[in-house]
């Protein structure tokens, strides 16, 4: 017994390290993803409260993520604030400048390949972008997956809207959410509607269109 | 004292564990779930990550969600992980590091009139192996939903469901026939435990039925010493799982049948095993340290983290 018993303390022991360590390192902060981003735009809205040049993470170059001309400091959004402004990577290889829509209503998801919900809404996007609507974008921003993933899932899929890579959470820390899915209806650079959850791809395709329909009168 | 802590020490193994995993206490405060690095790693037993207060993955959850995108990015680091756990502890970490285990007994000590175990109960202990191929593993690679956390799992609905959908005003429009069938699965298990011991681990926990295929070869857990026994069969008729004999797959290896021997021929510790179990735990193991390996280098511990951060909607029955 007293061999089961130093084991047991020893187990004990480790996974009590294991989890101060580990917990410690993140600087007991909740929020610690999201913390490099956060004094990104902390920093840029110190240093240009006007308009700010876009804040590139040279080690997020290959990942192709930029975190960009960022003038509004993190936190909850809701609905009737500023979009936070961001420049995102696409699987297409061309950029989504959220600077460059401000005149447009902008539909933002944030999504997963894991994601059962978010994956079940996907076809709503496909439909929205095949109806041509003007003055629309769409982005959904892929949350932390890596680039390899977000390709085969796009491949796989068919899907021929924009989609973003977030491999280290940069564009998701402006956005910040508890859960996903996570979509934002924004016209003019102010958010319109918010969505958390989805339903089937048929309903959130109607619940987007007339949320569109509404911001375009 | 000394006493009180040998009669009661798997109890404080329990409430120590299930402390560990849920040390986030700003979390129970805010209503919030805690984002940190930590969730990268999978707890050995059952334990909702969508919980304010857990700071590590539930491994049944990590592995659902991990089968869900598959097709995808095989799940390396989460397979090594339950067999590394599996092979070192195996069931016994239903017995002393399982949270839920540890509710399911207290609700057990509701005074009721209890289910013995028999015969009927033994079959029903393969429910739960049903329940590991088909919600856990057919439902997340064919349909692409965790289906056991979506559909049956108590822990994500009584540890994130409720105490979130109370906590964030937010989350209570997404309430509908999904949460009312999630806390009806929610009350039913309280009904069994309170009626069978261990009734969740004994019918339906595809975790426990895991960590079942590898008590023959965990390294770690209660033997019995042949030379000595002389099969009066006192462990078996005093142990409230449906074992046939001791370390089968339904012992959690709780060691209570250590009292119970009248020739102390059974105890608890790290196993003497011949030649032929050691080559197969050397094998299962080096396995499991390969697919933990190769797993981190693919970012297998990065995406159990990045999902883990996130509020599990479907898990807490509101997806």
């Amino acid at each position: 017994m007293s061999r089961c018993k130093k084991l047991l303390a020893v187990i004990l022991g480790m996974s009590l390290c294991l989890s101060a360590f580990t917990a410690c390192a993140d600087g007991c902060d909740a929020d610690s993803q999201n913390g490099e981003a956060q004094e990104n735009a902390e920093d840029a809205s110190n240093t240009d409260s006007v308009d700010t040049e876009a804040l590139v993470d040279d080690s997020d170059e290959d990942a192709g993520v930029e975190v960009a001309e960022a003038n509004v400091a993190i936190k909850d959004l809701k609905e009737g604030d500023e979009a936070p402004s961001f420049t995102a990577k696409l699987v297409d290889g061309t950029e989504f400048k959220m600077s460059e829509h401000k005149d447009d209503v902008v539909l933002l998801n944030f999504f997963a390949s894991w994601c059962g919900p978010c994956m079940g809404e996907m076809p709503a996007f496909q439909m929205l972008k095949d109806d041509n609507i003007s003055n629309l974008a769409i982005l959904c921003v892929n949350c932390m997956e890596d680039k390899e993933t977000v390709d085969a899932l796009v491949k796989d899929e068919g899907f021929t809207f924009p989609i973003a890579y977030d491999e280290d959470g940069a564009i998701e820390a402006y956005y910040p959410t508890d859960g996903i899915p996570y979509t934002l209806v924004i016209k003019n650079g102010v958010i319109e509607k918010i969505y958390v959850g989805a339903a089937d791809a048929e309903t959130q395709y109607k619940e987007y269109k007339d949320a569109i329909d509404a911001c375009m009168k | 004292m000394r006493e009180h802590f040998k009669k009661f020490s798997r109890r404080y193994v329990q409430l120590i564990s299930a402390v560990l995993y849920n040390c986030n206490v700003k979390g129970f405060a805010s209503g919030k779930i805690w984002k940190g690095n930590s969730k990268g790693m999978c707890a050995p037993g059952l334990n909702c990550y969508s919980c304010p207060g857990a700071v590590i993955s539930c491994p049944l959850g990590s592995l659902q969600s991990a089968l869900v995108s598959s097709k995808y990015k095989f799940p390396y680091y989460v397979l090594g992980t339950l067999l590394l756990m599996g092979l070192f502890l195996g069931r016994f970490i239903c017995g002393f590091l399982c949270p839920f285990g540890l509710i399911q007994e207290l609700l057990h000590k509701i005074p009721t009139p209890k289910l013995e175990k028999s015969k009927f109960t033994r079959g029903l202990t393969l429910i739960k192996y049903v329940l590991l191929v088909i919600f856990a593993v057919m439902i997340p690679v064919f349909i692409g939903a965790p289906g056991f956390c979506k559909y049956i799992c108590p822990a994500g609905t009584l540890e994130a469901g409720i105490p979130l959908t109370i906590m964030q005003e937010k989350l209570r429009p997404l309430i509908g026939a999904l949460f009312s069938w999630k806390v009806a699965m929610l009350i039913v298990t309280v009904t069994i435990c309170v009626f069978a011991y261990r009734g969740f681990c004994r019918f339906l926990c595809p975790l426990g039925a895991i960590y079942s295929f590898f008590q023959p070869v965990s390294f770690f857990g209660v033997q019995v010493d042949e030379t000595k026994c002389i099969h009066c069969d006192a462990c078996i008729r005093n142990c409230k799982m449906d074992v046939k004999k001791v370390c089968d797959r339904e012992c959690i290896q709780c060691g209570e049948c250590i009292q119970h021997c009248p020739v102390d021929a059974i105890n608890i510790g790290v196993r003497k095993t011949d030649k032929k179990k050691k080559l197969i735990w050397s094998v299962v193991l080096m396995a499991a340290l390969i697919l933990i390996v190769v797993g981190i280098k693919n970012k297998g511990f990065h995406d159990v983290m990045s999902k883990a951060i996130r509020l599990c909607y479907e898990c807490m029955g509101i997806g």
